[in-house]
């Protein structure tokens, strides 16, 4: 299944900020980067597309995160399960 | 460790390192030649080229990966200025856009009612027919996804070889009102400033536009400054909260179509209050009105008259008319008034799609003229568009029925006479009447000879009227229905136009083929083909040669330069004519380099110069005008009129509006009445009417519903209500509602305090959906300089359905 990149922006409340970090830590299938200013790099690995969805929904849901962008996607997978339908 | 694991490490380490890379900012230079690579291989055997995004207008740039003839990943690019490295939901997936497992893969043609397929030579031979029985009564309909050559060659083919100009794009129903905005204002179409206004702006403006949801990237930037804790305010004048309201310091709700009296009121208050920029506008700027009759250029008023006539628009006047409190209209005088902020404008369909389009336009412009908050960075009217190549290719390259490339008129001469000598055609081969605008063109094809009907045949590249056009069933059905009219459609899935198609011609799309494309602030961009199209589909522009090449070989006069030679000729490096009609050879010459390089002598007359073909090659594209340095080198322009960064600026001179339709280097202040649209709320048909696009999907859809998660994660069209007029109506959400028009009928799940909020009285519908067609029932009125037609308001009456169906 995909695997993603994206840059959470996160907002500027310490508290909230901290707490995002520890939430994004402690998560299976996402790898934390390093924080430049408020932009959080990670990378996303998930089983199924229900669970990326499902992981991007809760991304977007927590607290301190002010936004999400998407920078790269990988669908190989795709081709190789057969022609996305 | 398996094989399969030590793949997926090395894609979590590529995803992190992009997200890292675009994390920390990294910004591609402007300057041409600083050496980075064009295209990479990474470890996993993925080959990595650039090009624009296949979508919206704002023209991100994003890193296709492909691996065995396959597009298997997308990266933003972090070296585009226009993105930084990152993509929004739509950009992602644009990949998958090319692998629905519908792809049309073969020509067809309907015989006893069924397409059927046939071959590529029947094909074309079918189309040469259709042009033979009367060249005059043929017409082309492209878009702004048209790539720049493409659409060059369609102009070509029909301006320059079957001297007919119905030729018109989408673009009509998207941007014209801009362009006759911008050139009633400055004498020439496009905007002064660019994306870097985004990054300088104090106050953001959204005039009826939603980029948090249409044009997400660039929203993006104005959040995240806010993030990095810089002060931007943000202010959105629209119809209803929609999800770029969610950020806003102030949401001004005004009533649909009072937008014009908002602008004169600022205006007005610009005046009484006197923080106008008496200096600037007594330097730069005329004042200017409504001729009679109506004409684009409009006639002179002095001052005082202008000042006269804003004085009805008081704080108070214009609350009566848009709703919006007069503290508000204040507060909006006040912010343009002052001198120690930059305030940008943006605006996109809700001020084009208008039946006072231009006039809209024009205000938006004189506001900011009049203010001063022009020309420096940070300081700008932009106008935003909806398709990756309506400024490149509908407006720079002219694909409309009364254009030429380069900013030039059929009606005129001259303009004429420069087409005929770049294309090597006898004088007199340009038609001087112009053609058909969109409206025009769907009409005349929809109606039957015997009355007047006199287009006989369309060819649809690139876009989907049968969903697109407004009130479909008067501009587009009754012509499907007529054995004597014929359709055919280039396209890459079936579509509702292709549903009425007589004939269909597979196309390649995106990276199956070269391109160019020419993005909102004025960036052109250049890409490679990377994989090969599906089946027997070919390149839209190599289906115009094929058919040109037909023509001339059955001896048709328009398909011959005054030499005799064909219209098309491509030469290669040895000068020996390459047979590019034949799909089998269309590669061996790059036919988008001879064309571009054919265009760009088109580029100079009004300041619009493109670089090579060879240096966009090497970059994310340029802004023109694209100058060429004593170095050699190619210097993009980023700051239109403004001396310290416009090279066409006279010397001496701080600003200079070198294309002034006054001929006297000044931009033209207007003045525009607000008056009453042409269909409104009534006891028959109580509310409001609006239609637009949502965040997942992209124009029609007809390309992002092929894709599994933007499908999955808005699976179809609804009706957006207010609680109040659906407890009014007794309409529960999910419920099925019935919209009805003076043209149309149309059953719908209700949303109610769903994604956007409409207020009462107001209902939106988003029309990506091809079984819901909502332009069934929009207007089909439209501005009458821009000839654009209203999709954003029309009035409606609607009633619960007894069946009910639960929102997917």
């Amino acid at each position: 299944m995909p695997v993603l990149g994206a840059v959470i922006h996160l907002g500027s409340d310490p508290l909230d900020r901290n707490e995002t970090l520890d939430w994004l830590s402690s998560m299976p299938g996402v790898t934390v980067g390093a924080t430049t200013d408020n932009r959080l790099p990670v990378a996303l690995s998930s089983d199924s597309r229900a669970e990326d969805k499902a992981l991007w929904t809760a991304l977007s849901a927590l607290p301190g995160v002010s936004h999400l962008q998407l920078c790269f996607a990988d669908f190989s997978d795709l081709h190789e399960e057969g022609t996305p339908s | 460790m398996s094989a399969q694991h030590d793949r997926r490490e090395f894609l979590k380490l590529s995803a992190l390192a992009a997200a890292t890379t675009a994390a920390t900012g990294a910004q591609a230079s402007p300057v041409v030649g600083i050496g980075e690579s064009r295209k990479r291989r990474t470890a996993d055997g993925v080959e990595w080229d650039k090009a624009p995004c296949r979508f919206c207008g704002t023209g991100c740039h994003v890193q296709v990966g492909t691996k065995a003839g396959k597009v298997v990943a997308i990266a933003g690019d972090e070296l585009a200025d226009v993105n930084k490295g990152l993509l929004c939901v739509k950009g992602y997936h644009v990949g998958l856009a090319l692998y629905g497992e519908d792809r049309l893969t073969k020509p067809l043609l309907r015989k006893n009612g069924k397409l059927v397929p046939i071959s590529w030579d029947e094909a074309i031979s079918v189309v040469a027919d259709r042009v033979m029985k009367d060249p005059k009564g043929f017409a082309f309909y492209g878009s702004g996804q048209w790539t720049i050559p493409e659409g060059y060659a369609a102009q070509k083919f029909m301006k320059g070889g079957l001297s007919c100009n119905h030729i018109d794009p989408n673009a009509r129903l998207c941007m014209a009102s801009a362009v006759t905005g911008f050139i009633a204002t400055y004498g020439v179409d496009e905007p002064a400033g660019c994306y870097a206004d985004l990054d300088a702006a104090d106050v953001v403006i959204l005039w009826g536009n939603n980029p948090a949801e249409m044009h997400p990237i660039l929203f993006s930037r104005i959040i995240d400054r806010r993030s990095r804790g810089e002060t931007v305010k943000l202010i959105d004048i629209g119809t209803r909260r929609t999800r770029s309201t969610a950020h806003a310091d102030h949401y001004l709700q005004f009533e649909p179509h009072s937008d014009l009296a908002i602008a004169n009121g600022i205006a007005h208050l610009l005046l009484a209050n006197g923080t106008w920029d008496q200096d600037f506008v007594d330097k730069h700027c005329n004042f200017r009105k409504d001729s009679d009759p109506a004409a684009l250029k409009g006639e002179a008023m002095t001052f005082e008259d202008y000042k006269a006539a804003l004085a009805e628009y008081t704080p108070e006047r214009v609350e009566e008319i848009s709703g919006v409190p007069a503290a508000d209209i204040r507060m909006l005088g006040d912010l343009f008034g002052r001198r120690d902020i930059k305030i940008t404008s943006l605006w996109c369909m809700g001020a084009n799609q208008h039946t006072r389009g231009t006039a809209m336009n024009t205000l938006l412009h004189g506001i900011h003229l009049l203010s001063g908050h022009f020309g420096t960075p940070g300081d700008a009217p932009t106008s935003l568009t909806g398709q990756p190549s309506a400024c490149g290719t509908a407006r720079e390259v002219g694909t409309l029925a009364h254009a030429l490339p380069g900013g030039r008129l059929v009606a005129k001469d001259k303009h004429r006479a420069h087409a005929e000598e770049y294309w090597n055609v006898p004088a007199g081969r340009v038609n001087g009447k112009p053609g058909y605008h969109t409206v025009k063109m769907w009409e005349q094809w929809s109606k039957p000879e015997a009355d007047g009907g006199d287009v006989h045949t369309i060819w649809v590249q690139v876009t989907n009227p049968g969903q697109t056009l407004p009130n479909r069933d008067y501009l587009f059905s009754p012509g499907v229905r007529d054995p004597n009219k014929f359709l055919i459609v280039s396209d890459v899935y079936p579509t509702a136009t292709t549903e009425g198609a007589d004939l269909v011609l597979p196309a390649s799309m995106w990276v199956e083929k070269n391109g160019v494309f020419g993005n909102s602030e004025r960036r052109t961009q250049q890409w490679f083909k990377q994989v090969e199209p599906p089946g027997d589909a070919r390149d839209d522009c190599w289906q115009i040669i094929a058919v040109a090449r037909e023509l001339f070989e059955r001896g048709m006069e328009g398909m011959k330069d005054k030499d005799g030679g064909f219209l098309f000729s491509v030469p290669d490096a040895s000068g020996r004519e390459v047979p590019v009609w034949d799909w089998d050879r269309y590669y061996d010459v790059n036919v988008d380099k001879h064309l571009f390089e054919e265009y760009r002598q088109f580029t100079r007359l009004k300041q619009k110069d493109l670089a090579p073909y060879d240096v966009y090659v090497k970059t994310r594209g340029l802004r023109w005008p694209v100058v060429e340095q004593k170095d050699g080198s190619w210097r993009e322009t980023k700051f239109r009129f403004s001396a310290f960064d416009d090279p066409y600026v006279a010397e001496g001179k701080e600003y200079d509006f070198y294309n002034s339709t006054t001929g006297d280097g000044r931009a033209q202040i207007w003045f525009r009445p607000w008056g009453e649209p042409p269909e409104m709320p009534d006891e028959e048909y109580p509310l409001w009417l609006c239609t637009g696009r949502v965040l997942e999907h992209w124009h029609s859809g007809s390309m992002t519903r092929r894709v599994p998660q933007l499908r999955d994660a808005m699976p179809q069209a609804y009706v957006e209500l207010n609680r109040v007029d659906a407890d009014a109506l007794a309409i529960d959400n999910g419920q099925m509602v019935r919209l009805t028009t003076r043209r149309g009928t149309l059953q719908l799940p209700a949303w109610i305090d769903g994604r956007g909020a409409p207020p009462k009285g107001t209902v939106f519908v988003p029309f990506f959906d091809e079984r819901l067609l909502i332009n069934n029932l929009t207007l089909h009125l439209f501005d009458p300089f821009s000839k654009q037609p209203d999709f954003k308001k029309c009035a409606v009456k609607i009633a619960p359905v007894p069946q009910t169906a639960a929102l997917e």
